[in-house]
């Protein structure tokens, strides 16, 4: 374990603008922590005795068996990004696992920041639940200094065991000319349960990502869930695919997405290739301003006769109907809006902890704050 | 002691959507004073109700809506309620993700909205969404107990009766006559009250000190509430304009 005076390298905004990510510097709540400042690891802890965090180099030192799961999951030759961490992520990145048996109450706290201007981060992580054990990991993301170029490039591997389950929120709050993106997969085994939360709210130059999820196990379900808004000059391009392949497995896509001027593509894949299973994809999109652009693209595809497959998108504007009855009801008009798109960006998300919905309602609250 | 005049609509003309709906309307209301108006469908009672609160869509080619001895023409929406106009809607929209305990809390003017949770049977709406998935009688209750949050001065009431069963009707029928102050003496009475109604179902619940008969954009009636609601349903509507001749 090692840890640095974080006064000195963290501002008074650094801490709070961590904090809305779902990062607590004091770390109540939490089981332990990883953060990451620029290329530096800059805290590494933990608490519990059901969970091991460490700089994934130092893991890959002390466990020879991760080599069964470094670029297991994600293909390192898959693009131009998977081959740059490939070529430097023994500097950065994180090694979580919870260990066989244990479900620790708290949340783990993992943290990339970006101070430095025109940086380009990298970093690999993996990510293991043993069998019969539960890990809520949540990750925030965030620039410092609001008008810093930078670059974010990331791969996760994720491995849901035997009856465990991981549930990932990642929170980003980037800046106008930062480019992300991350990388990752996950594959669960029998009973296994992965559920990821994705939640960007505020501008960032181009987000690209679409995790991709390998049920192999028999009843083992995945949902991917993603919460967008975009601002003018910000372009998000995120989706997600889930092979299922189990019997009696299950995957769902489930995204709210808000245009105000950005572009919004969302993607969304599931491929039935296992009996008895079920899939579902839902896209809702709000489109507030002409400039704005949502693309909607969900696929679907059966292997197999015995499958429940189905989709539905819906894209609109906002209600008018809806804001002036609140309006009729004495709210403003800015206000009765922002009421609708929280709202509308509130999903309430099935069997998630607490403290990650929390962290969740902070960032779409800090998200809609005076505007 | 004379009572104050709450709302005056003088000569009021409303287009909507190119098409003229109403076509000089002119009445009052004082403080204390509750009127009812009866209207067949497309008689144009939504659209009156919807201009005074300003809605858009709603064109006044001319005329005036004076409330509190202010002109509201072109006043938006949320002012007007803030000036004291609240009303129940008959068909309400449901808003996705919006916690109706949390609508409660950003609207009210007063803190004793609680008390009517319960006399309302709302305990087990109020962590829902806001009218999302409510039947008939809840939508009622839901609107029922914005007002009281919001505690308005001059009141609407847009059908209260329509859709609901007799058991909540008698819970709506008494909360709505403690809105408009009919427990108190009648020199006491404040809250002024607009109630559209087509059947006139409600009036055996609250008591009406005015009708009026809307019908094609006109008043073509106005009177004893009970007497122009047995002519309506020993004659129909049209009897009524046998009525417009008296005016």
């Amino acid at each position: 374990m090692s840890e640095k005076d974080l006064d000195k390298i963290l501002s008074k905004e650094d801490i709070e603008k961590l904090l809305n990510v779902g990062f607590n510097v004091e770390e109540e709540n939490r089981e332990g922590s990883f953060m990451l400042v620029d290329k530096d690891i800059i805290k590494t802890a933990y608490k519990s005795k059901g969970v091991e965090i460490l700089p994934l180099s130092e893991a890959l030192n002390k466990y020879d068996e991760l080599k069964n799961y470094i670029w297991k999951v994600v293909d390192k030759d898959k693009d131009a990004y998977t081959r740059l961490v490939y070529s430097k992520s023994k500097d950065s990145g994180f090694f979580i696992r919870s260990l066989p048996n244990s479900k620790p109450i708290f949340p783990v706290q993992t943290c990339f920041l970006i101070k430095e201007a025109g940086l380009t981060q990298t970093v690999h992580n993996i990510i293991i639940a043993e069998e019969n054990s539960e890990l809520n990991l949540i990750n925030g993301c965030a620039a410092a200094t609001y008008g810093n170029k930078g670059s974010h490039i990331s791969v996760s591997e994720f491995y849901v065991k035997k009856n465990a389950k991981i549930t990932f929120t990642m929170i980003h709050d980037w800046a106008p000319q930062v480019v992300v993106r991350p990388r990752s997969s996950a594959i669960v085994d029998e009973n296994g349960i992965f559920l990821s939360n994705y939640v960007s709210l505020k501008p960032v130059k181009t987000v690209q990502t679409s995790p991709t999820v390998y049920l192999t196990g028999k009843n083992s379900k995945a949902k991917l869930y993603s919460i967008l808004y975009a601002n003018e000059n910000t372009n998000l391009d995120v989706g997600g695919t889930i092979y299922i392949e189990g019997e009696n497995s299950s995957g769902e896509i489930l995204s709210r997405i808000i245009s105000n001027g950005g572009k919004i593509i969302s993607r969304g894949k599931l491929v039935g290739l296992g009996k008895n299973i079920k899939a579902h994809m839902e896209c809702n999109g709000i489109i507030l301003k002409d400039t704005g652009d949502i693309v909607t693209i969900p696929e679907l595809e059966s292997k197999n006769k015995d499958v429940e497959m189905s989709h539905e998108a819906m894209v609109g504007k906002i209600a008018k109907e809806e804001i002036e009855y609140l309006m009729s009801r004495g709210i403003k008009e800015e206000d009765a809006i922002s009421l609708i798109l929280r709202g509308f960006l509130n999903i309430k998300i099935e069997n998630l902890p607490e403290i990650l919905q929390k962290s969740i309602d902070t960032a779409i609250e800090m998200a809609f704050k005076g505007m | 002691m004379e009572k104050k005049e709450i709302l005056r609509i003088k000569d009021l003309y409303v287009e909507v959507e190119g098409k003229e709906i109403l076509k000089g309307i002119d009445f009052s209301i004082k403080e204390g004073e509750t009127i009812a108006i009866f209207g067949p469908n497309g008689s144009g009672k939504t659209t009156l109700i919807l201009t005074i609160l300003g809605y858009s869509g709603y064109n006044i080619k001319s005329g005036e809506i004076i409330f509190k001895d202010r002109v509201l023409n072109g006043i938006p929406i949320f002012e007007r309620a803030n000036l004291g106009i609240g009303v129940l809607f008959q068909k309400p929209p449901s808003i996705k993700g919006v916690n109706f305990k949390k609508l409660l809390n950003v609207i009210k003017r007063k803190d004793d909205y609680f008390e009517y949770i319960k006399i309302l049977n709302l305990e087990n709406l109020l962590n829902r969404d806001v009218n999302l998935g409510f039947s008939g009688g809840e939508l009622k209750r839901s609107e029922l107990i914005q007002l009281v949050a919001q505690n308005p001065d001059f009141l609407i009431f847009d059908e209260p009766e329509s859709g609901v069963d007799l058991e909540n009707i008698k819970i709506i029928g008494k909360t709505i006559s403690t809105l408009l102050d009919k427990e108190k003496n009648i020199r006491d009475r404040k809250k002024a009250g607009l109630i559209i109604t087509h059947t006139g179902g409600i009036l055996d619940y609250v008591e009406v000190d005015k009708g009026y008969v809307l019908f094609d954009g006109k008043i073509i009636c106005e009177g004893n509430p009970h007497e122009i609601l047995r002519n309506i349903k020993e004659n129909g509507f049209k009897g009524c304009e046998e009525c417009l001749r008296k005016i």
